[in-house]
């Protein structure tokens, strides 16, 4: 929510720029794209009532619309600038009182003195905001003086500054100070408005602002109960003396106080508190977490399924290769013994079954599979799709009934065609078993030697074709190159994106570098070897060898751990920092891990020391604004914290600060707005929160010189 | 014989006979593979159906029995060799049907 004390919406006086002119559509369309939420109209020496209406009535209910006017203030023949705001339900009054004033005189030549300022408009329950040293041109300290012992009240004086810089400074030096746009070209305002100052809390009126501005604490309450809070009772000592209730709220809740004073034990309690009450909560506690712990670079956790890589796990092909054995051939002897002997039996003589050659009956066998394949396939998908209420009610029946027909038709010709190879496959098998059985039956029968069938080289030659594609399978599959896993772990500023990057191989059997890993594997198994040693197989497929290579793969110690080509895969996890190798800092780490934490969408972040290791322009730059953030969406962000970046920048709801004297501990709550902190014992005097935090915390007294970024209200 | 737009090579089987031994030597251009008829050596046999197995990759082929003499040994080659045939045969189509034989 952003307020702007200081806008032109016309040019007025001949040295403003004619982009000052602004209607009111162009305005309502601005403003809508910017978050300022209220906007005071402040023309030179000028008040246009019927404009103001206009500009009010069509940003009602998106930004409230301030009646103001920026005077050419005449002290001691000195010019200065003084903007008067009224409450806007004097707007109607003002605007006379503006007209009576300035008369016909120009709005380039009209002076008023600060007497007459006072005496005509701060009975219209005004604001008067002054241009102050550089905001030129400025009054100076005794003309603010001057003007301060004129008005009702002297809280109703504010100074401009000319930037967020400068009006820091001044409320550092205990001046309420402000600054505004001023604008020059409304073209530039959704962009400009950016910087202006930010209201943290939400007010709803001319009113409630001005009570803000007297610190009025009734105002205070009640904004600050708009947001929910719980009062929760704690035991953080587990000592039953040092029960503490605290109001924690749904926006930032901010622990201080000096080392010892028991902040994490606060904070570990309340995190005890809201498991029990179902929230998952743990205290972030910074540096406790190592980031390659947080990123596992050691892979303990990481699981990796190579098939959902499209990856074959090849799990089948090492079993069978594993379990090869060579086919014997038929003996030559056998052919030499069944022909030496001539046939003598008559019958047998007669027979000429068992002259036949059998047959091939693989090439059949697998035709007959391929189109069996097909089929199952086939009906699986009819299956699905009449199973599958909703597709139906998708695609609709007259759909459904053309695939189911056209379907039924495929289906009907596979099966056609499975048939006939079926009954291929079987004749030739058939034939085959019938030569067999002949010529093992006339052998026993007559006393012959039986006679050979077939030479053994189909099977000889099929056990080595298993055998090949099998092999080429696993190193195919094997060979395979995988995308490495990128995460993103961080932003480290103009170094770049930190990313953690999984790179995954497979063991080749040529792999020696340290760096790859095991997935999963708590004891070494034997990759490189079993890897080399299928290689090494593949070479030896058509030598007589062959068996002895695998015989040497079997006997490769621990080898059968290795069951499928998801064991032969190794990792190795690093951060990167523009696609190299990179280890952060310790304060990089801190850096990512916080930032992460408060990117989790958790409804209560406990965050013990963020600042640790942190530089304070990552904090007051990244980390301030995302905690902001987390209030602005209502989570509960509680902060164990010595650095007033954090504790003073976000300007939190609630502060609690921990003290602790010889007599024992104190446990104060407050609030900036307030400026107070007020003791939970009743046993301690109230304390200022501004000179409180500026003498605990780290970075204090800077922390109070850059305010003007957010207009609080001290 | 054309098969699948290539012809399908027939190679020469010969019989060497010498006094106490027979071979039957499968002539593959200028490679002859040597199976000893009258001793039972599988290994031999088998390092030539490697050879065999491999050839067949490059194209299908058969072999012609080529012999004059009809002996005990040109019966055991002429069944030898018809079997072997046929195998052949298989197993070039399960070698095209997994997708191993060498692409030109």
């Amino acid at each position: 929510m952003k307020i702007d004390i200081h806008t032109h919406t016309k040019k007025v006086k001949q040295g403003d720029s004619e982009n000052r002119n602004i209607d009111v559509e162009k305005f309502t369309e601005i403003i809508r794209e910017t978050d300022v939420k209220i906007l005071a109209i402040t023309n030179h020496n000028h008040f246009d009532l019927k404009q103001y209406t206009e500009f009010k009535t069509s940003v009602d209910g998106i930004c409230q619309i301030w009646a103001g006017v920026e005077f050419d203030i005449l002290e001691e023949g000195r010019r200065a600038h003084l903007i008067t705001i009224v409450n806007p339900k004097n707007a109607q009054a003002f605007s006379e009182k503006v007209n009576e004033v300035i008369g016909i005189t120009s709005a380039d030549t009209f002076t008023i003195s600060l007497e007459d300022v006072v005496s005509n408009f701060d009975g219209l329950d005004a604001i008067f905001i002054a241009h102050y040293h550089s905001k030129k041109p400025s009054l100076t300290d005794k003309d603010l003086s001057k003007l301060e012992s004129l008005v009702s009240n002297s809280k109703r004086v504010l100074k401009e500054a000319s930037n967020s810089i400068s009006a820091g400074i001044y409320i550092n030096h205990g001046h309420n100070s402000i600054h505004g746009s001023d604008v020059q070209n409304w073209n530039d305002y959704v962009k400009d408005s950016t910087s202006l100052p930010e209201l943290r809390l939400p007010v709803e009126s001319f009113e409630q602002f001005c009570l803000l501005l007297d610190k009025d604490d009734t105002t205070i309450k009640t904004i600050l109960d708009k947001k929910t809070k719980e009062t929760i009772q704690l035991n953080p000592f587990n000592n039953v003396a040092e029960l503490m209730d605290i109001d924690i709220y749904n926006d930032i809740n901010i622990l201080f106080g000096s080392k010892g004073t028991g902040k994490t034990d606060i904070l570990k309690a309340l995190s005890k508190y809201y498991n029990g009450k179902g929230f998952k909560t743990e205290v972030y506690e910074s540096n406790s977490k190592k980031i390659d712990d947080v990123f596992d670079l050691k892979g303990t956790q990481l699981t990796i399924d190579i098939e959902q890589l499209g990856i074959d796990d090849c799990s089948a092909e090492l079993v069978s290769l594993r379990n090869a054995t060579e086919k014997e051939i038929t003996s030559l002897s056998k052919y030499k013994d069944y022909y030496s002997v001539d046939a003598t039996n008559k019958i047998s003589k007669n027979i000429k079954i068992d002259k036949f050659t059998t047959l091939d009956e693989n090439s059949p066998k697998r035709s007959f599979e391929d189109v069996k394949n097909n089929l199952k396939k086939f009906q699986e998908f009819k299956n699905y799709y009449t199973a599958d209420t909703k597709l139906k009610e998708i695609i609709g029946n007259d759909l459904l009934d053309d695939l189911e027909n056209a379907v039924d038709r495929i289906i009907e010709k596979i099966n056609s065609e499975s048939s006939e190879r079926f009954i291929d496959y079987k004749s030739i098998s058939f034939f085959n078993k019938l030569v067999k059985l002949f010529v093992s039956e006339i052998s026993k029968k007559t006393g012959q030697p039986e006679k050979p069938t077939k030479t053994g080289f189909a099977e000889y030659a099929s056990n080595r074709i298993a055998i090949e594609k099998d092999v080429k399978k696993i190193l195919e599959n094997i060979s395979k190159t995988i995308e490495p896993i990128v995460e993103e772990v961080g932003d480290l500023g103009d170094k770049g994106k930190l990313y953690c990057k999984t790179i995954l191989i497979i063991q080749n059997g040529k792999i020696s570098d340290a760096k790859y890993k095991h997935i999963n594997r708590t004891t070494k198994i034997p990759q490189k070897s079993v890897s080399d040693k299928i290689e090494l197989i593949s070479k030896h497929i058509y030598a007589n060898t062959l068996f002895e290579k695998i015989d040497e793969l079997k006997k490769i110690e621990s080898s059968e751990s290795v069951t499928s080509i998801n064991d032969l895969l190794l990792f190795h996890k690093h951060f990167t920092l523009d696609d190299e190798f990179y280890t952060p800092s310790n304060g990089e780490s801190s850096m990512v891990l916080l930032h992460n934490e408060l990117m989790k969408d958790k409804e209560i972040y406990l965050i013990d020391e963020p600042e640790k290791s942190l530089g304070n322009d990552y904090i007051s730059d990244i980390i301030v604004p995302l905690i902001k953030e987390k209030a602005k969406s209502g989570k509960r962000v509680i902060i164990a914290t010595h650095d007033a970046n954090i504790a003073v920048r976000t300007l939190p709801y609630n502060s609690i600060y921990r003290q602790h004297d010889i007599n024992g501990y104190y446990t104060y709550s407050g609030n900036p707005f307030s400026n107070n902190l007020v003791c939970s014992s009743d046993k301690k005097d109230n304390l200022d929160w501004k000179s409180i935090s500026m003498k605990t915390l780290e970075g204090g007294k800077s922390a109070f010189g850059e305010r003007g970024k957010i207009y609080g209200n001290t | 014989m054309e098969k699948e737009g290539k012809y399908m090579e027939t190679h020469n089987a010969t019989i060497e006979r010498k006094d106490s031994s027979a071979t039957l030597k499968l002539v593959l251009g200028e490679t002859v593979f040597d199976i000893v008829l009258t001793e039972d050596k599988p290994n031999d046999v088998k390092t030539v159906f490697n050879k065999l197995l491999e050839q067949l990759k490059s194209g299908e082929f058969e072999f012609n029995l080529s012999d004059a003499k009809e002996d005990l040994y040109f019966h055991i080659c002429k069944e030898y060799i018809t079997q072997l045939n046929a195998e052949l045969k298989g197993t070039y189509k399960e070698l095209e049907d997994n997708g191993l034989l060498k692409t030109e």
